[in-house]
């Protein structure tokens, strides 16, 4: 396509209504085409900017309630839309009937956003003022259909289908439903271990892992530039479902463990929003949706926004320039624009100053973000750029839409105070006595015996009547003293004395993956035990 | 403006004419046929002729027989608009709410109605359209989603009207033309037309056709009429001269 020329004039003499309908047929989005028919409207320069929103799937019903109306408006949300979903070819019918404060927005726009530009003029000649237009603008005039599709590639369908993130292979979607547990880091994937049947223990364990690998990578590239924020929204965004959230999350708890770090999470659970705990997959058919219930730029990606981080920040906290990536890979949600006693709750929470939170974009939502970043860089005022009553239109938007947001535990005025809590790490990192070789903690889970018990002698070494704890620094018949090690940097940092050998012990090791197989005995919280502990978890 | 609903059998003749029948005239016949192929391929069609010829009869008594659930009939008196256009449909298909107030709006609900089932859109009176309007018939019948046959029914330059138009010129799908009666087809016509012609002597319908009739059925419909009434008070069985020089008389005078 680069080396065709930008811009292609068919003439249609006999204005044949098959020529017409041939191009009527290519139009698919999807694949890159838009085939605009204008709608007769006596050369108003607004309507074919409003036909080129629709033809971009955008919804022409929400043109008017969105602030649309108005031809600058208009003009800037398509090329906004075009900067959003560029397509390979646009095919513009009619184009005689046009007037040139009509075409003189699109010819701009083209070249702008790499698109060709076939346009069709059912005449014998160039009109003149079509010539003029085209005066200095590179172009090209056929008479025949068949070259002209060949000249945009019309006929070949563009690959289709959501952007690769790499995701495919490592994030299956079949999963264990529910009993997955609550348990504290320690023991948590233990007691998935104990509870659940081998075939979805494995379901549940593959995003424990995938949570676990994600961190202990970005860990490995912590310089890399990605905030805590972006990286734990990008583990979490695609989470099917809130329990399988939480598996990540443990998952990469254990891998920050590794590194001698805590990933701190300051509430419950139960109560944490965000990305894969409130939120929902940002699948084609959402980006679907959102395209065809939302016209406006800013509106539409204020609904991605709300779909993919699962929280209700008001829409002036993010849709600005400065929060979006150029690419639209990062979205920022500051607090700063929020309501004073929220900055409070968040001061509360957060150990530094800086109130923003940082968030993955997931890849088919990306092309929201770039629509809004560049209906936002037409504006200097982003308070202009924003449509009026934008957060009640965003409601109204994820009405229409139908795709129902996740029950939410918790519910404080403004869910920019969960993610807070959520998302925070603790300052300390302890660093280790010896370094630990990554790629020798991935011990495979061995397959459960369900038949038989567990040996005596197992079941003996944590006999709370034994009185023979190992200590934590001496070697032990399975593992290393560099597991020992690690285990000791992680009870130092929280300041917990090295407990007596418990169950705990082979849970901890087998949450790193560094044992095939938990304790057999079950997880019972410490004061029920005869030798208590006061071991704390995260 | 008038739709369909609006209009009864009856009322497809000129004046309502009380006891007019619909005669299957060569014109009316073929209309019938190529309004069926129209129909069939979803095309458009342009019916045009003088005034009075009994196009728009021929066209609603043609639909009421094949189509008659389908049909959707506007006419525009005055040089209408699209927006006009865009309105008078809106009401002559039914559709809920109020109009949209912008054309990209407007036209998608109307496509949104046109696609649900059918129908066959009349435009009488085409010869009044402007290039504006034709283009959102064409817009129209172009739409991918609508489903739709258009026939365009006008009078006077209707036909150079719309063959000047290259977007329709090369869409319609049948152009028929209606003429006058020639005296044959008056003779043979004109009895069936009316009971109060059916025992007349046929010398009297021919001296009747050449000084007002004409070939014309409006002229036609209009002189029956002052029949059927000078009948009434002159007490005559049939029409003879000096009720026709009557009728001649309130049809501004005789041509004798």
């Amino acid at each position: 396509m680069n080396e065709l020329a930008p811009v292609t004039v068919l003439l249609d003499p006999d204005d044949d209504a098959g020529l017409t309908a041939a191009l009527l047929q290519l139009h698919d989005p999807p694949s890159g085409v838009v085939v605009i028919h204008p709608t007769p409207s006596s050369g108003r320069a607004t309507s074919l900017a409003h036909d080129l929103l629709a033809g971009l799937g955008r919804p022409i019903a929400q043109l008017g309630p969105e602030g649309l109306g108005g031809s600058k408006q208009a003009w800037r949300a398509a090329r906004a839309a075009m900067a959003a979903d560029p397509p390979q070819a646009v095919v513009l019918l009619r184009t005689q009937t046009l007037t040139p404060a009509s075409l003189q927005p699109l010819l701009t726009l083209s070249p702008q956003s790499g698109t060709s530009l076939l346009l069709v003029c059912h005449t014998r000649t160039l009109p003149p003022a079509l010539t003029q237009l085209l005066d200095h603008i590179e172009h090209q005039v056929l008479t025949d259909l068949p070259a002209a599709i060949n000249r945009h590639a019309l006929d070949i369908p563009a690959v289709t289908g959501p952007p690769d993130d790499g995701r495919a292979d490592t994030c299956p979607n079949r999963l264990p439903q529910s009993k997955l547990p609550m348990a504290r880091l320690g023991v948590y994937r233990a007691e998935a271990y104990r509870r659940l049947p081998p075939h979805q223990f494995a379901q549940f364990d593959t995003h424990y892992r995938y949570g676990m690998d994600a961190a202990l990578a970005h860990l490995r590239n912590e310089t890399g530039g990605t905030s805590r924020g972006q990286f734990l929204s990008a583990t979490t965004w695609d989470s099917p479902t809130r329990l399988h959230t939480y598996a990540r999350i443990r998952g990469m708890q254990a891998g920050f463990l590794w590194h001698g770090r805590d990933l701190l999470i300051r509430a419950p659970l139960r109560q944490l929003c965000g990305p894969g705990l409130t939120s929902v997959p940002f699948t084609l058919d959402i980006a679907t949706r959102i395209r065809a219930q939302a016209a406006h730029p800013l509106v539409a990606a204020a609904l991605a926004i709300t779909y993919f981080t699962g929280i209700d920040a008001a829409a002036r906290s993010y849709l600005s320039l400065e929060a979006i990536a150029p690419g639209g890979a990062t979205v920022t949600i500051s607090h700063h624009e929020s309501h004073d006693r929220i900055k409070d709750v968040i001061r509360l929470h957060l150990s530094s100053a800086d109130y923003r939170v940082g968030f993955h974009v997931p890849p088919l939502a990306r092309p929201f973000l770039i629509g809004a970043r560049a209906f936002l860089l037409e504006h200097p005022n982003p308070i202009a750029a924003r449509p009026a009553a934008i957060d009640t239109k965003l409601a109204s938007a994820l009405r229409r839409c139908q795709i129902p947001l996740p029950h939410r535990p918790y519910q404080p005025r403004n869910r920019l105070y969960a993610i807070a809590g959520t998302w925070q790490l603790h300052a300390t990192a302890v660093p280790f006595r010896d370094p630990i070789q990554e790629p020798g903690h991935d011990v495979a889970v061995q397959a459960r015996d369900v038949g038989t018990p567990a040996p005596a002698a197992s079941r003996a070494r944590y006999d709370p009547g034994d009185t023979g704890p190992p200590s934590l620094l001496d070697p032990t018949p399975n593992g290393t003293t560099r597991h020992l090690n690690l285990i000791e940097s992680y009870l130092s940092a929280r300041h917990i004395p090295q407990p007596a050998a418990t169950p705990d012990l082979d849970d901890l090791l087998f949450a790193l993956r560094l044992t095939p197989r938990p304790s057999p005995l079950p997880w019972m919280p410490p004061n029920q035990r005869r030798r208590q502990s006061n071991h704390r978890d995260p | 403006m008038s739709t369909w609903p609006d209009i009864a059998a009856s009322d497809d003749h000129y004046l309502g004419l009380a006891g007019a029948n619909v005669v299957a005239t060569e014109s009316l016949l073929a209309l019938r046929d190529n309004l069926a192929d129209v129909v069939d391929a979803k095309a458009m069609m342009c019916v045009h002729g003088d005034a009075g010829l009994g196009k728009t009869l021929s066209v609603n008594a043609s639909l009421r027989a094949l189509a008659p659930a389908d049909v959707c009939r506007v006419q525009f008196r005055a040089r209408p608009t699209p927006r006009d256009i865009r309105h008078v449909l809106f009401d002559a298909l039914g559709a809920s709410g109020t109009p949209p107030q912008r054309p990209i709006e407007f036209d998608a609900l109307l496509k949104n109605v046109l696609a649900e089932r059918f129908r066959v859109l009349v435009c009488d009176e085409a010869q009044w359209l402007s290039r504006e309007c034709f283009e959102f018939w064409r817009h129209l019948w172009d739409d991918r989603r609508t489903d739709i046959a258009i026939v365009f029914v006008g009078g006077g330059d209707c036909y150079r009207v719309l063959r000047r138009e290259p977007m329709l010129s090369s869409r319609v799908y049948v152009w028929q033309e209606f003429r006058r009666m020639n005296p044959e087809q008056v003779l043979r016509v004109i009895p069936v037309f009316h009971p109060v012609w059916a025992n007349t002597d046929p010398a009297d319908i021919a001296y009747v056709d050449t000084h007002a009739g004409h070939g014309n059925f409006r002229a036609w419909s209009r002189i029956t009429a002052h029949t059927v009434t000078a009948l009434a008070r002159l007490d005559r069985p049939r029409p003879d001269r000096q009720v026709l020089q009557w009728v001649f008389s309130r049809l501004g005078g005789s041509d004798e």
